[in-house]
């Protein structure tokens, strides 16, 4: 599922970052305003979130790119244990930054 | 004429419920009412047998009204999507001359185009016809063209009336399925405002549905809202799932967050309808094609359908069935006993989450794009929605990558439908031979 070829300690900030970015990538190529404040509590997707699913795809496959390119590390976020989670981590950004860290760490 | 079978029956469903939700509330004998005036409208304004209608399929009593008034005339009815984008130039590929608008005026197109011979050939048995669209592989939408008589003869076997969410968009065949399924039955139609897994999952609660018939990529993102276990899905019996490839693990996951609902496969196709199947045991991925309406053979892995509620034709492309009747539904399958099931496809079409979606059509539109010199679009697997659509582009602009990302789905976003914009856009060229002849087309075009 993940596999890392270096040992970059990767940092939640960062994470973050690459998800708020590919995020507002997605909103901007949809014609959709970015949110003047996104920080971790921004729900992404379900109810009142800024995405559709369409929305939530392209947003995914942005951040795969991203993490491929900055840490040489394939993840894949949609994966059958996210599926199967009690809580879906595509919630907010919050959820989804700490996704990404903890199939990071695994690696 | 073909359509009475059906108005009869729906007359005597009388007041119960036969459409609810965001489209509007209206009975079975209000529906048959403005199906009946929506007839005589049509008449004044001069349809008659084989004249070509097209009405904005949203699921509205409108909507129904038109279609089984157009098919009570012995007209061809073409039900659009409410995106007029896409409805312009479909009207014109159906040869469309009269047009139907949300609120059920009539506005008439064009008389001089000669009649198609296969929608004569449905003139002279006296037959409605039936339009849906579909993605060619050569880049326009194909119009296939049914009896409306055959396409509705299966429902003339009453089922039990239940409760259904209509997800599928009413141009489609799966949302044409759902719509007869239910009002011939004299069950309940549940519109949603929007494809979404909220609304939908808000209809469902609301009227207490029992019926999602849906996509595996719609019931991923469903489980991914984190939602399932807030609602109170205790009416929902069955989930009826097609048009892709339904993973175990998503099977499994479905089955874990909905124990009390039973999971079937569901075939269908806009070339071949929607064969009558059997699931042998709920919650497998397999069927069996009742032999009554279809016949099936493989060939090479690949399933081939010849059915009676098989389409007569395209109106804009050759026929893609043999002159024995078996359509090559580019389906790969496998086989156990008497059941069979889908595993994959074998054309090039990029399935987007059951959507069809076509690289060529996908191609012209980023080639179009100010600065881009080459394009060659192609499906990627994807564990959200099967597939996805990617591109690779080659251009004479500077910008950033992330710039032109950006720039490529804003145009993207205004000219196509939004499962068909890539989600990935690189710059250079794909690794594959194939793929590298594309770029030498598209090269000498653009």
């Amino acid at each position: 599922m993940s596999e890392s070829t270096s040992n970059t300690v990767v940092d939640r900030s960062t994470l973050l970052n690459i998800v708020v970015n590919a995020l507002d990538a997605t909103l901007a190529g949809q014609g959709d305003a970015t949110p003047s404040e996104i920080d971790d509590s921004t729900v992404l997707f379900g109810r009142d979130g800024l995405l559709d699913s369409l929305g939530l795809v392209t947003t995914v496959v942005e951040i795969e790119s991203k993490i491929l390119s900055e840490f040489d590390a394939s993840v894949v976020l949609a994966d059958d244990r996210a599926m199967s989670q009690r809580n879906s981590p595509f919630r907010t950004v919050g959820t989804l930054t700490d996704h990404i860290l903890s199939l990071l760490t695994e690696s | 004429m073909s359509a009475e079978w059906l108005i009869d029956r729906m007359r005597g469903f009388g007041d119960r419920p036969a459409l609810v939700g965001a489209a509007g509330h209206h009975t079975f004998e209000e529906l048959v009412v403005e199906a009946t005036a929506s007839r005589e409208r049509l008449r004044d304004a001069g349809v008659t047998g084989g004249s070509i209608v097209s009405f904005t399929a949203d699921y509205s009593v409108n909507a129904c009204a038109t279609m089984f008034g157009v098919a009570l005339l012995g007209g061809v009815a073409v039900p659009l999507s409410p995106d007029e984008r896409r409805a312009g130039p479909m009207n014109g590929i159906a040869g469309v001359g009269y047009i139907v608008d949300a609120a059920g005026d009539v506005a008439v197109v064009d008389h001089s185009v000669a009649r198609h011979p296969l929608v004569a050939g449905l003139l002279d048995q006296g037959a409605a016809g039936l339009v849906i669209f579909t993605s060619g592989s050569t880049g326009e939408p194909k119009a296939a063209l049914h009896s409306f008589d055959r396409f509705i003869a299966k429902y003339h076997k009453q089922t039990r009336p239940l409760i259904t969410v209509a997800v599928s968009p009413m141009d489609h065949i799966a949302g044409l399925d759902t719509l007869f399924y239910g009002l011939s039955s004299g069950g309940t139609i549940v519109t949603v405002r929007s494809q979404s897994p909220e609304d939908v999952l808000d209809a469902s609660e609301k009227y207490r549905a029992q019926i999602l018939p849906a996509t595996p990529s719609f019931l991923r993102l469903m489980l991914f809202t984190g939602e399932l276990e807030r609602r109170d899905l205790s009416s929902l019996e069955l989930v009826a799932y097609g048009a892709e490839v339904m993973p175990t693990s998503l099977l499994e996951s479905l089955q874990a967050a909905l124990p009390h609902v039973k999971f079937i496969q569901k075939f269908g196709m806009t070339e071949v309808g929607s064969p009558v199947t059997r699931s042998p045991d709920g919650g497998s991925n397999w069927i069996k094609l009742d032999p009554e309406s279809t016949e099936y053979r493989i060939v090479d892995g690949v399933l081939w359908l010849r059915s009676q509620s098989a389409m007569l034709g395209y109106l804009n492309a050759p026929s893609p069935i043999d002159e024995d009747g078996w359509l090559n539904t580019g389906d790969t399958v496998e086989q156990s006993g008497d059941s069979i099931r889908v595993i994959g496809r074998a054309s090039d079409m990029i399935n987007v989450g059951g959507h069809k979606v076509n690289p060529h059509e996908v191609e012209d539109v980023i080639l179009a794009a100010p600065g881009i010199t080459s394009v060659v679009v192609r499906g990627e697997q994807n564990p959200m929605m099967g597939q996805v659509p990617v591109a690779f582009v080659e251009t004479s602009s500077d910008e950033s990558d992330s710039e032109l990302t950006k720039r490529i789905r804003l145009w993207c976003s205004e000219r196509l439908n939004r499962w068909q914009i890539p989600v990935r856009i690189s710059r250079g060229v794909p690794d594959l031979v194939p793929e590298r002849m594309k770029i030498d087309r598209r090269g000498q075009l653009g």
